[in-house]
């Protein structure tokens, strides 16, 4: 039996928003993406998980205890919201023992733990101080601290480095799986960040309108979309082509005259560092990204020219797996 | 249990029962006695004593007029007044900026008959200014005199209101209106000072009902043609004739109901510019000229209130028929003549008020406390029906308030517990004002906090709300204690005897012509108030947490 089951949960919130059917299964010491546009439910999944919001239908099994209809405070389910929400007027380390001193663990075990886990973390020399006077890198890891503290079976992460710049972003990502890894610890990581999903999680799921997908290996998830809204999220093009719908990969072309080949006219293009990103408009009113990867100074179309390609790995929209409706 | 569809099904009951707290206590304390009072003694037959030609319809008609031109002209003059300092207040950072904001508050905490009595020792005959000024004698008597009164008593108010709104306005609307080549002026009542105007105009409101309801205040110093549509009713309750009493209470609730609703439904409509993020505006430009005319503005305020207050000390210490000042006044109060006159020592009527005062103070705190608790947990959601109902209290006539309360509750209390119905009645009046200054202080703690809380099974509400909100919490304890100790009609109403509490004494003491006394006791009334706002702000800022 998986360390954390959820089965065909289902939750209707007003304004006619609804979770539906959600089934998830993690083993422990798994870390899950749930990856997905704003609104698409991800936060209410976590919610309901733990136990802010109460499913309508459904069961959460984690450890092989039904969670379903327990309380908020007895299912020690730990969370990392998005603003992270440190206490304002509690130091760092009372934030950090906040919870332990709800669980009466003694105080001088308490200390030990906050201790331990700073250490790990880098923030020991930070333990007096106020959120507001530390970075927004510190304050993640002292969040991560504090959620981690009363030793959680399972810990929910939402979207938690949405505030912080990319390098930090990297650097505060590797630390979490990195330290995740370290302890064991079962996460669920949520994030509308592909890139950031993919990295962290051995499982990931790409949730639409309340529904997610099946759970896969960020791989196999990446190579093979299971819908047109996946591929379009996964940041793929999508297009039509003899009544048939495809999805290619923006670096899976290349520019050719040769049949079978499209042609469309750059709109605007724009150098990144490892890629030129290319918005090209088709003859169809739609456009397509193309990414021509390295450094190519003075070769790549610029705006208004007319460009002639051919695709080298197509997917079908279609047919894949056994895709949901969104 | 679950919220399904948005019917909130037993998971939740708990919360809705506190978000009903101050409706219950509402209906039980005002809308029942009120309700039973009305039921069998209503009747449309005195609509013809506010539209008919009888000398009664013309008293009335004038006691309605004097209450709309009251109301009118010191809510207007509140607003004026109040309005600058409390832009000044909410823009500005400065050294002192705290101390400077609580004298300019203190005359709202104080009793509206110690405002009355500074205000005669102050601009009456005899006084430094009418020796200074001659036309300030003008101040000190009939329509003017109110006005006075009522600004001196309401502009705080609309400073505190105004002062909260602009602290909270947003720093980068600002920023981004002045790269839109924004005016000053512009970025003033479009940006961060509409919240501020909005907030004080409902300052302005509550002037309005608190001056159209004015009672003894008008009558000392306006003299007995200023009666309000109050001090009528008290006059029909005085001379038995109920069903007159109860009529022109409706009469009344209903003209004040209608700019209690526009307010209310123009302000839960508004959609506030409110910072959502932590960013603070730049220094203060201590030499711009906004900011001198600020500071300037500011201490004439202060001067004033400081002026008029020490008149009301060296007043009560004046010997009568001298020149010399001593503790004549004081002595009075504590011999045993007064006990006889007035049928309570000046120790038992201290008490009576501290008593009054905290035991309102922390009632209507805590039910504020639970309500919004309630409310945080329901979603933090308007309830619109339910907080406008908090409001009823403002509109029913305290005078009719006080006896329905009396007759519904009194027959079947004994008589060592009318404090209990003091208690309720000060509490009612109290609830709307308190409920909304805790309401805004929990507004700006994110919900993420107390689910924080609550995932690391803490106790959201004594660890993280309260102490975040620990100003609020003060400030409510605050205005519940000067609610309390200022609440006269009903109070006047329901004490009599052993249960007599300081503003009685003091309306009493003037009423059998003692000044000297009551200025006495007015000045002991003002040192309470004092201490007890000391005392509370002391004790906001030293709340951390419970545990």
């Amino acid at each position: 039996m998986p360390f954390v089951e959820i089965s065909a949960l289902g939750k209707s919130y007003p304004g006619g928003f609804s979770l539906r059917d959600i089934d998830i299964a993690l083993e422990r010491g798994q870390i899950l993406t749930l990856m997905g546009p704003s609104g698409s439910g991800k936060t209410s999944l976590l919610r309901n998980i733990c136990g802010l919001d109460t499913p309508d239908s459904g069961s959460i099994m984690v450890g092989g205890t039904d969670m379903t209809h327990l309380p908020v405070r007895r299912r020690n389910i730990g969370m990392i919201f998005q603003d992270l929400a440190l206490f304002p007027h509690m130091t760092v380390y009372d934030n950090i023992a906040y919870g332990l001193r709800s669980m009466r663990v003694p105080e001088r075990e308490a200390r030990e733990r906050v201790r331990d886990l700073s250490e790990m973390l880098g923030i020991l020399d930070l333990l007096n101080r106020y959120p507001s006077r530390i970075s927004g890198g510190q304050r993640q890891r002292v969040a991560v601290a504090r959620s981690v503290a009363p030793s959680p079976p399972l810990l929910l992460l939402d979207e938690p480095m949405s505030s912080l710049d990319s390098q930090l972003r990297e650097n505060v990502r590797s630390e979490i799986k990195s330290f995740a890894k370290k302890i064991g610890l079962t996460m669920i990581y949520v994030t509308h960040d592909r890139r950031e999903g993919f990295y962290m999680g051995d499982k990931a799921g790409l949730m639409f309108n309340g529904v997610l997908s099946t759970l896969r290996s960020p791989e196999d998830i990446f190579s093979a979309p299971e819908d047109e809204k996946s591929a379009r999220f996964l940041g793929y093009n999508v297009m039509e082509d003899g009544g048939e719908r495809f999805a290619f990969y923006p670096t899976d072309f290349e520019f050719s005259d040769a049949e079978p080949h499209l042609e469309g006219t750059v709109m605007s293009s724009g150098f990144e560092g490892d890629i030129y990103r290319m918005h090209v408009s088709m003859p169809d009113g739609n456009s397509v990204q193309l990414w021509l990867p390295g450094n190519r100074a003075g070769s790549v179309p610029g705006q208004g020219s007319r460009v002639s390609f051919s695709i080298t790995r197509k997917e079908r929209i279609s047919g894949f797996h056994n895709s949901k409706e969104y | 249990m679950a919220e399904r569809n948005g019917i909130i099904t037993g998971g939740k009951l708990p919360a809705w029962v506190f978000v009903s707290m101050p409706t219950i206590f509402i209906l039980l304390v005002a809308v029942y006695p009120f309700l039973v009072l009305v039921h069998g003694n209503f009747s449309l037959s005195f609509f013809s004593e506010i539209t008919g030609n009888s000398p009664t319809a013309q008293l009335v008609r004038r006691g309605i007029w004097n209450s709309i031109t009251q109301g009118v002209l010191s809510a207007l003059a509140s607003f004026v007044v109040g309005l600058p300092l409390g832009i000044f207040l909410g823009r500005y950072e400065f050294r002192l900026k705290r101390a400077l904001n609580s004298l300019i508050l203190v005359p709202f905490f104080l009793p509206s008959l110690i405002v009355v009595f500074a205000v005669l020792s102050g601009f009456g005959n005899g006084s430094a200014a009418s020796s200074i000024l001659p036309f300030s004698g003008y101040l000190s008597g009939g329509l003017p005199g109110i006005l006075v009164v009522n600004t001196f008593f309401n502009a705080p108010l609309v400073a505190f209101f105004t002062k909260t709104a602009v602290e909270r306005a947003d720093v980068s609307l600002e920023e981004a209106a002045s790269t839109l080549n924004s005016s000053t002026f512009r970025s003033f009542y479009s940006l961060w000072g509409r919240d501020g105007i909005i907030s004080g105009l409902g300052g302005a409101i509550l002037a309005f009902i608190y001056s159209f309801t004015g009672f003894a205040a008008p009558l000392i110093i306006g003299g007995i043609g200023s009666y309000t549509l109050d001090a009528w009713i008290y006059f029909e309750y005085r001379t038995y004739n109920l069903p007159a009493a109860i009529f022109f209470s409706i009469t009344e609730a209903l003209i004040l109901l209608i700019p209690a609703a526009i307010y209310l439904l123009y302000s839960s409509r508004m959609v506030r510019t409110t910072s959502t993020g932590n960013r603070e505006r730049n220094g203060t430009p201590y030499r711009s000229l906004f900011f001198l005319a600020g500071i300037a503005y500011a201490i004439l305020w202060v001067a004033t209130e400081v002026y008029l207050l020490s008149s009301l000390i060296i007043n009560s210490l004046e010997v009568r028929g001298s020149s010399v000042l001593g503790l004549d006044n004081y002595r009075y109060l504590v011999s045993r003549e007064i006990s006889s006159s007035i049928g309570i020592s000046i120790q038992g009527a201290v008490m009576n008020t501290l008593f009054y005062g905290t035991v309102t103070a922390t009632m209507v705190t805590a039910i504020g406390i639970v309500w919004v608790i309630g409310k945080r947990r329901l979603g933090g959601g308007k309830f619109l029906a339910s907080e406008s109902f908090q409001y009823v209290p403002l509109v029913i006539s305290a005078v009719i308030m006080g006896f329905a309360i009396l007759v519904v509750f009194g027959i079947s209390a004994p008589g060592n517990l009318i404090w209990v119905l003091i208690v309720a009645a000060q509490a009612s009046v109290a609830i709307p004002v308190v409920l909304r200054i805790i309401d805004n202080g929990f507004a700006t703690i994110p919900v993420s906090q107390s689910e924080a809380s609550m995932i690391l099974k803490g106790i959201p509400s004594l660890e993280v709300e309260l102490p975040l909100a620990k100003s609020a919490f003060a400030t409510s304890l605050m205005f519940g204690f000067a609610i309390s100790i200022g609440e006269f009609s009903s109070t006047n109403l329901l004490a009599s005897g052993s249960f007599i509490p300081l503003t009685v004494m003091l309306y009493s003491l003037q009423g059998i012509r003692l000044f000297g006394p009551a200025y006495a006791v007015g000045t002991i009334l003002l040192i309470i108030s004092i201490l007890a706002f000391v005392i509370i702000q002391k004790l906001g800022e030293r709340f951390v947490a419970f545990r």
